[in-house]
């Protein structure tokens, strides 16, 4: 096994809170500018990280919000940030946001599911915004958004399911569109947009699974596809896939978080894809989600479904 | 940040360093709100574009100025402004997505840029394969190449057959090329379906001269399943693959679906006579005894156990089937015979959670019949 540097075996909390906090401070950088398109999604990992980490109190939840009202277009969309199109990506971030701060009731919930079902198609699959790109990833973002709004009725719901059924491959893994390699990102958004269709009973559990296993390399860490390297970021995809089908058994959790531990940067805060490399957001949350579904370092137990804390999924939906 | 190495602590920056990357940063602000002020006020005219394409090939994913792009080319590329105007800004459009793509091959809204120009009719099939078929010479692994490639290749009525070959040279140059071997999964089943969408397709000028694609493919069963002839030969291509090297997961995963396929050619016949329940009951048997051979042969001729993970883990899977198999044909068997098996499977079962450990609770799991990744299909 890696061995974890001493200063590397504990979570970082405070280190990583204070990370987060001043990545929402730092507008001077290029990655300000560079990431602008996906803020929404940025604010979002952020916002859940600091719930896990029990410091949400550190982040103005009133700011918040009014920024992701801010982003909203007439068509009831939301746009990565101010100056962004509406896409069905950033329409879950804000909704998500939204329900982290307790404000779904500043929205007209209608209208947002209307957005929504305007992007279906006729075989059940999703388009990302009006320009059609189609990809599973927009069908768990479609119906994780209808469902934390109370409108799941709005969409087709069966059609959708069927539709990313359609996209498993032989070796139990989905892709982007049918026929389209497996990609434990993928897996993820399908195996969750199944499990919040009701649906899971049109997967192939224990070879899903097994694929999912097979993803964690001699590192601890897991990759998203065979012969890849491992990345933080499958902490989060292939973990919650293995936890929505029970199966969090089948990999060495103990080497996971030790690798997940090892990617910290204990000078600056934050987590990065591989030890040694440049922390940022998205992996800083992936690391810390992962960390919280095999319940170690005493983080707030995440959902594995819609991405929340439970105390947030459970007040929405009552599970 | 994917791939990038984290800065050192403690160090003083270089001056000179700062200054170029406060350049940079003042450069590539401007940019950006220059594009999108221009985008909120509607302005299409050249020079705007000019700009939206200055900010797309440094940074691909800004979705929203692909948008604005598509916004002002529209009308023109429908040739509103005359047929050289629509040629000129199509050639111009695609040579911005290559360079795009080039510059980030995994950029989802680049090559979602490329489609639509496609679709709209402005870029030739056959120019576009040649294209992916160069990039994904850079990267075989691409899926966002890939699946372009699928899409592409199926507008184009590229047959099957040639897609086929096409997998199987990348697989010749590699075997662990996964994205390879994934294709063939997709594309034999095609190659082998007599479908009456496949029938009605046009069929394209290349293989029209011999008509090869329809003939051949109307001569095989009415079924999606791969015939047996063509399982045989790729499991003896996946026995080459694993001579090769025993470890690499590909191929062993594209076996583990060649042995679905012959599952499921054996379960179509349990619908039909008897004469050719008992032809598909032997030919699985004998699929089953032959690929037992050569696990059995890989694991003779290595005796580092730490590198036997897939065949012991293949073994393990053939010896499962052959047992359900007999169990379910109510084969005359001695009860020495299960006892053996049971014997076996421990002994592979525990041998593999301890040459791969991480996956123990899999292990755990498989021996006390409770995850079934091949023999489920039964029911």
């Amino acid at each position: 096994m890696t061995r974890v540097p001493e200063s590397r075996r504990e979570l970082l909390i405070d280190k990583h809170a204070d990370y987060i906090y001043n990545y929402g401070q730092t507008k001077d950088s290029f990655e300000f500018y560079a990431t602008e398109h996906f803020r929404m999604s940025g604010v979002y990992w952020g916002l859940t990280a600091m719930h896990l980490l029990g410091k949400q109190h550190m982040m103005d939840t009133a700011a918040i919000t009014d920024w992701v009202l801010s982003c909203q277009h007439a068509n009831g969309g939301f746009g990565g940030s101010e100056r962004h199109d509406p896409h069905l990506l950033y329409t879950l971030s804000a909704v998500q946001i939204l329900a982290l701060c307790g404000a779904l009731n500043r929205i007209n919930k209608e209208q947002v599911t209307q957005y929504v079902r305007s992007l279906q198609q006729p075989d059940g699959s999703f388009a990302g915004d009006d320009w059609g790109e189609i990809d599973t990833r927009f069908s768990y973002c479609a119906l994780s958004c209808c469902k934390l709004l109370g409108q799941a009725q709005a969409i087709d719901v069966k059609a959708a399911a069927s539709y990313v059924a359609s996209c498993q491959n032989i070796d139990g893994g989905f892709g982007c569109t049918p026929g389209n390699e497996s990609h434990a990102g993928q897996v993820f958004t399908c195996v969750a947009a199944l499990a919040i269709a009701d649906s899971l009973h049109l997967l192939d559990k224990d070879l899903t699974s097994w694929w999912l296993c097979e993803r964690q390399t001699e590192s601890g860490g897991l990759n998203g596809r065979p012969e890849k390297l491992q990345d933080v970021c499958y902490s989060w995809w292939c973990l919650s896939a293995l936890s929505i089908l029970g199966r969090l058994s089948w990999i060495d959790q103990e080497a996971l978080a030790c690798f997940i531990l090892n990617c910290q940067d204990e000078n600056r805060g934050g987590i990065s894809d591989r030890p040694e490399d440049m922390v940022d957001v998205f992996h800083t949350f992936f690391g810390i989600a992962g960390l919280s579904l095999m319940g170690r370092c005493n983080l707030e137990a995440i959902d594995p479904v819609y991405a929340l804390p439970e105390t947030t999924t459970r007040q929405l939906l009552g599970k | 940040m994917h791939g990038r190495p984290r800065p050192p602590v403690g160090e003083p920056e270089d001056p000179e360093r700062r200054r170029a990357s406060e350049k940079r940063l003042s450069l590539f602000s401007r940019l950006c709100n220059e594009v999108l002020e221009r985008r909120a006020a509607k302005r299409y005219d050249a020079e705007s574009m000019m700009l939206a394409a200055k900010l797309l090939e440094q940074n691909p994913e800004v979705y929203t100025v692909w948008n604005y792009r598509r916004e002002a080319l529209m009308g023109i590329l429908k040739g509103e402004q005359g047929d050289e105007t629509a040629a000129h800004a199509a050639k111009s459009e695609l040579k911005l997505t290559e360079t795009a793509i080039r510059k980030n091959p995994k950029s989802y809204a680049a090559w979602h840029h490329r489609k639509w120009l496609v679709a709209l009719g402005v870029a030739p099939l056959k120019v576009e394969l040649q294209l992916v078929t160069k990039l994904q010479e850079m990267d075989s692994r691409n899926f966002h190449a890939w699946a372009y490639r699928r899409w592409i290749t199926a507008k184009a009525g590229t047959s099957p057959r040639r897609e086929a070959q096409y997998t199987m040279d990348l697989i010749n140059t590699n075997f662990s090329d996964y994205s390879a071997w994934h294709a063939r999964t997709v594309l034999l089943p095609q190659l082998h379906a007599v479908m009456p969408a496949t029938l009605q397709k046009p069929v394209p000028a290349e293989d029209s001269p011999s008509n090869a694609y329809l003939s051949q493919t109307a001569s095989v069963e009415a079924s999606g399943v791969v015939p047996s002839s063509a399982i045989e030969q790729e499991l003896d291509l996946v026995e080459q693959a694993t001579f090769t090297d025993p470890s690499d997961q590909s191929a062993w995963i594209y076996h583990r679906w060649l042995l679905s396929q012959s599952l499921e050619r054996y379960q179509d016949a349990q619908r039909c006579d008897a004469p050719q329940q008992d032809t598909a009951y032997h030919e699985l048997q004998a699929v089953l005894q032959r690929e037992i051979c050569r696990c059995e042969s890989l694991l003779d001729a290595e005796d580092d156990r730490s590198k036997c993970k897939w065949p012991m883990l293949t073994m393990a899977r053939l010896l499962e089937l052959r047992k359900s198999l007999h169990a379910r044909q109510g084969a005359e068997r001695q009860e020495s015979d299960d006892e053996g098996c049971k014997r076996r499977l421990e002994q592979l079962y525990t041998e593999l959670a301890e040459v791969d450990p991480k996956r123990k609770g899999y292990y755990d799991d498989a021996l006390a019949g409770k995850a079934s990744v091949l023999v489920r299909q039964w029911t």
